[in-house]
Formats: C-alpha cells, sequence, structure tokens
C-alpha cells in the first residue's frame, strides 16, 4: 500500500507492508540515522520521533497509521531553540550523552522544554525514563535541564542581566 | 509474512459495519499492547485490521457531577491532561505509572479495558469503582459494568464484533486506597498482577468496599465484600482473621496465581485498613 506523509518537513510519498513499523521505513527508506532501534518494545527509547506532536516510540507505530500525519526526528528538532539550549546547557555542565541515546535524548528534553516552559523535577524524570540510561544520573540531567528552562524564560521576558 | 488489510474508517458507523462484515479482523486503538509484545521486524497482524484510534467519536469527554465519560480512544497521557480534580485521585495515580510517557502518548483506555491476553491496569480499578462501558455493534449499543469484560471463569471477556465506544466513571470518593502491581516492570505479562482495594470509610465504620485481584484472571467475592460492610475499624483481630481465612481459601481454589503472594498482599492491605 501506498501511504503519504510530511516527514521531517517534506512531503514522502512511501510503498509499505502492513506489518511494517514506522522505524524501519525512516531508517531504510529515508535513512534517518538518528533513530537506532534496540529493544523494538517501547522499553528503550532509540526510536523515538514526534508524531503529530506527541512523542512516540517508531517501533512501536505501525507504519500505516502514519498516513496523513506529521514526523519530525531529531534531524529537523536540532534546529530549535529548546535543542539547541538543551545541548548547549549540557556541554556546559558536561553531560555527553552516548552516541546511541544522544539523538532521542535531545528530542525528548526539547519536547519537554516546549510543553512544560518551566518543568517541575518529576516532569522531568518522566521524561527522562523515555531513554532509561544507567551511566548518568537523572537526578543531575534534571538539574542542567532546570537551569536551561530558567536562562530560556529569562532571555524569553528579556530579564537576562 | 501474509499481509493484512488494514481498515481506516472514518466514522464510528463506519467501523461497525467492518466489524460486523468481516471475520478474523482485529481492533486496532494505539496498538501499544497489540504490537508491545512483538518483537519481530514485521508487525504480525490478523486477516484485517481497523484502526480507530482517529475517530472523533471516541475522542470525547464529558464531565458532570456524577460522573466523567470519555471516548475509548481518550489516550492516557489525554486523561492526564484533563483538569485537576477531573479524575479521581487513584485512577490518576495507576496512569502515571503504565509504561513511559511514549506508550501513555498512544496507549487509550479502551485499548487498556480490552486487552484479551490479560487484564491491564485500568480493569481493576475501573471495575472496583463501578465505572460504565459502552458496548456497540452495528445492530445494538448497551451500557453495562466494567466488571463484564470478565467471563463466568473470570477471563477477560468482550462479544466478537463489538467495539467499547465509551467509558463512564463514577466521581465517587474512596478514603482507603490501596494498591500494588506484582511481577516485572514493562507490558503486562503471564507474571503481572494487580492488587486493588478501594474502601469508604465513614464514622470509623466501613461504608463501601471492593477488592480485585488481577492478571491472567480475575479474582473478586462479592459476597465477602458485604460482610465487611458496616465493620468497625476497631473489630477484633480475631474476626479480621476469620474473614481473611475466606479470602485465603477462595483464592486458592482458583489457583491461576502463587497464592503466597496474594495471601501477603491481602494481609498488608487489611492491616493497613483495620488500623487506619
Ligand atoms: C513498554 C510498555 C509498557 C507497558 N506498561 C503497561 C503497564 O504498566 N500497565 C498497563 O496496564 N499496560 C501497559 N502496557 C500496555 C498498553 O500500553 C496499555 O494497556 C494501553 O492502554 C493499551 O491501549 P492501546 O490503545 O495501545 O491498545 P491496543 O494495542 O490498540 O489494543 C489492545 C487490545 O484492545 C482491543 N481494543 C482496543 N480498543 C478497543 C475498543 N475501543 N473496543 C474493543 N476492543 C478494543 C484490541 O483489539 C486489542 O486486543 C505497556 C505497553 C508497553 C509497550
Ligand atoms: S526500539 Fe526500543 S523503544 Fe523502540
Ligand atoms: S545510554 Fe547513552 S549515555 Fe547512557
Amino acid at each position: 500500500m501506498t501511504i503519504e506523509s510530511k516527514i521531517n518537513g517534506r512531503l514522502h510519498k512511501l510503498s509499505i507492508r502492513s506489518g511494517d513499523r514506522l522505524v524501519d521505513i525512516l531508517r531504510e527508506d529515508l535513512k534517518i540515522e538518528s533513530l537506532l532501534p534496540d529493544c523494538r518494545g517501547g522499553a528503550c527509547g532509540r526510536c523515538l520521533v514526534m508524531l503529530d506532536g506527541r512523542l512516540c516510540h517508531a517501533c512501536l507505530t505501525p507504519a500505516f497509521k502514519i498516513q496523513g500525519a506529521e514526523i519530525s526526528t531529531y534531524e529537523l528538532i536540532k534546529n530549535i531553540h529548546e535543542a539547541i539550549a538543551v545541548e548547549e546547557g549540557f556541554l556546559e555542565d558536561n553531560i555527553s550523552p552516548c552516541p546511541f541515546c544522544h539523538a532521542v535524548k535531545i528530542l525528548a528534553m526539547a519536547d519537554l522544554l516546549i510543553k512544560h516552559p518551566l518543568p517541575d523535577t518529576e516532569t522531568i524524570l518522566g521524561y527522562l525514563e523515555l531513554v532509561p540510561c544507567a551511566c548518568t544520573d537523572p537526578e543531575i540531567v534534571a538539574t542542567t535541564i532546570h537551569k536551561v528552562a530558567d536562562q530560556m524564560n529569562r532571555r524569553k521576558f528579556n530579564r537576562e542581566k | 509474512m501474509r499481509s493484512s488489510e488494514i481498515h481506516v474508517p472514518k466514522t464510528l458507523q463506519e467501523a461497525l459495519s467492518i466489524l460486523e462484515g468481516n471475520s478474523g479482523i482485529q481492533v486496532l486503538a494505539g496498538g501499544s499492547e497489540l504490537v508491545g509484545g512483538q518483537y519481530e521486524r514485521l508487525i504480525s497482524f490478523p486477516e484485517g485490521i481497523v484502526s480507530i484510534a482517529k475517530l472523533r467519536e471516541l475522542r470525547k469527554t464529558q464531565r458532570t457531577e456524577q460522573f466523567l465519560e470519555v471516548g475509548a480512544c481518550t489516550t492516557l497521557t489525554g486523561l492526564l491532561s484533563l483538569p485537576k480534580g477531573t479524575l479521581p485521585s487513584p485512577l490518576r495515580e495507576v496512569i502515571g505509572t503504565i509504561g513511559n510517557l511514549g506508550v501513555r502518548n498512544i496507549g487509550t483506555i479502551g485499548g487498556n479495558l480490552c486487552s484479551m491476553q490479560h487484564f491491564m491496569d485500568l480493569w481493576p480499578f475501573l471495575a472496583c469503582m463501578d465505572a460504565q462501558i459502552e458496548i456497540k455493534s452495528s445492530t445494538l449499543a448497551r451500557w453495562a459494568s466494567v466488571y463484564h469484560l470478565a467471563d463466568e471463569s473470570g477471563s477477560p471477556f468482550l462479544p466478537p464484533k463489538t467495539l467499547i465506544t465509551r467509558v463512564r466513571i463514577p466521581l465517587v470518593f474512596y478514603n482507603f486506597v490501596f494498591y500494588k502491581k506484582i511481577g516485572p516492570l514493562g507490558l503486562p505479562g503471564d507474571s503481572s498482577a494487580l492488587f486493588v482495594c478501594l474502601a469508604s470509610i465513614k464514622h470509623g465504620k466501613v461504608d463501601a468496599f471492593r477488592l480485585i485481584f488481577s492478571g491472567a484472571k480475575a479474582f473478586r467475592i462479592k459476597d465477602l465484600e458485604m460482610m465487611l460492610l458496616g465493620r468497625k475499624l476497631d473489630t477484633p483481630i480475631k474476626e479480621v482473621q476469620g474473614i481473611l481465612q475466606i479470602y485465603r481459601q477462595a483464592f486458592a481454589r482458583h489457583a491461576w496465581y502463587d497464592g503466597r503472594v496474594f495471601n501477603n498482599t491481602l494481609e498488608e492491605c487489611f492491616g493497613r485498613m483495620f488500623s487506619s
């Protein structure tokens, strides 16, 4: 069957099978490299994408469901303010996610700041659960995200010193 | 891998007609349960799929003084986003423990109630709360208790060729809430179960009491729930032990889950209630 959807800002016509997962179509047909699926069961978060504005696991999404939908991956999101601010915040605080989770962590944190410009710690930890990681203490990441959110809000309201 | 026919109806009526006219067709809402348990490269679907997640009729929310009514395709995130105080607090709490944000963004309340492999997390809560579901086929529509999603043997059951369209949740306040998720984290499976007890305590007496243990099957004894009504919280320990013993013996006859786990959880629950 053929489906049409907007992926990273461009309209694509894709030929898919009924059992195809979105993650495989994005990686193999569209060569989107930020997705590195591991568990294929909604647990590792390495296939996170934005589907019509919501964070979703592309491994759990049958490809036919994206007919008429809009998908954004890290490749697009990395250019928005929130993602740039998170990258800078991570750099400043020496948080360097590994190559397997870097892209999806930035994507998740950018979505967090879009939806919750001043997130509380519980909300941040909830988002971090999307990409479980034994290498970085989520509390440390949360402290950085609070800082990033605070700076973004100061800038927004011209309160920068 | 055989290919499946994918139906994406535009209206609820169309979805019901597709279900009526085709056998071997399965409903797909968020897909998190159907797809989540499969790890092969291609998802294996039955002959046909009817995808209902985008049907507007199944995403409406309404609140009155007595109840909250939500469309079956309301996502779990959608439920959590309802204004504060709209969703009864034990329900809000348990929804927050389901999967992770990505799963809750696609998983629906209808899909949670209709898993035919296993009772998922919302079923025991909504059954304890006496929630109702609207069940529709192409020819009929009726309301039934959520509890009727279990058949006589306690297994999950939904009449064939039907859809759950709405869920009506009474806004009743329980001041004793005890629940315990048992088994590994993640998609509930054979070794998972949920113990839920909701009670209303008024003037030191049990005014309402519900207890369900669910997993692969469901366990509830309505007669025993009735026996607890009117009991004082300072009921002598011997009497409480008597009730526990009836529960233990009844559960042992079902034997679909390790009785020791049930018994320990039951004791913990009663211990808290009768000391509260
Ligand atoms: C990583 C992971 C963790 C999870 N953790 C939990 C957890 O902790 N607790 C929990 O309860 N669940 C958990 N789940 C399971 C699942 O995500 C939820 O139960 C979710 O609510 C299912 O909704 P869905 O819309 O995705 O269902 P689907 O997968 O679309 O459907 C599930 C079943 O319901 C039927 N169905 C769906 N909607 C209807 C309807 N309206 N009428 C009739 N039949 C219908 C389908 O045919 C199917 O049999 C988890 C899943 C994953 C992948
Ligand atoms: S591949 Fe692990 S969550 Fe999708
Ligand atoms: S998994 Fe990438 S830093 Fe831990």
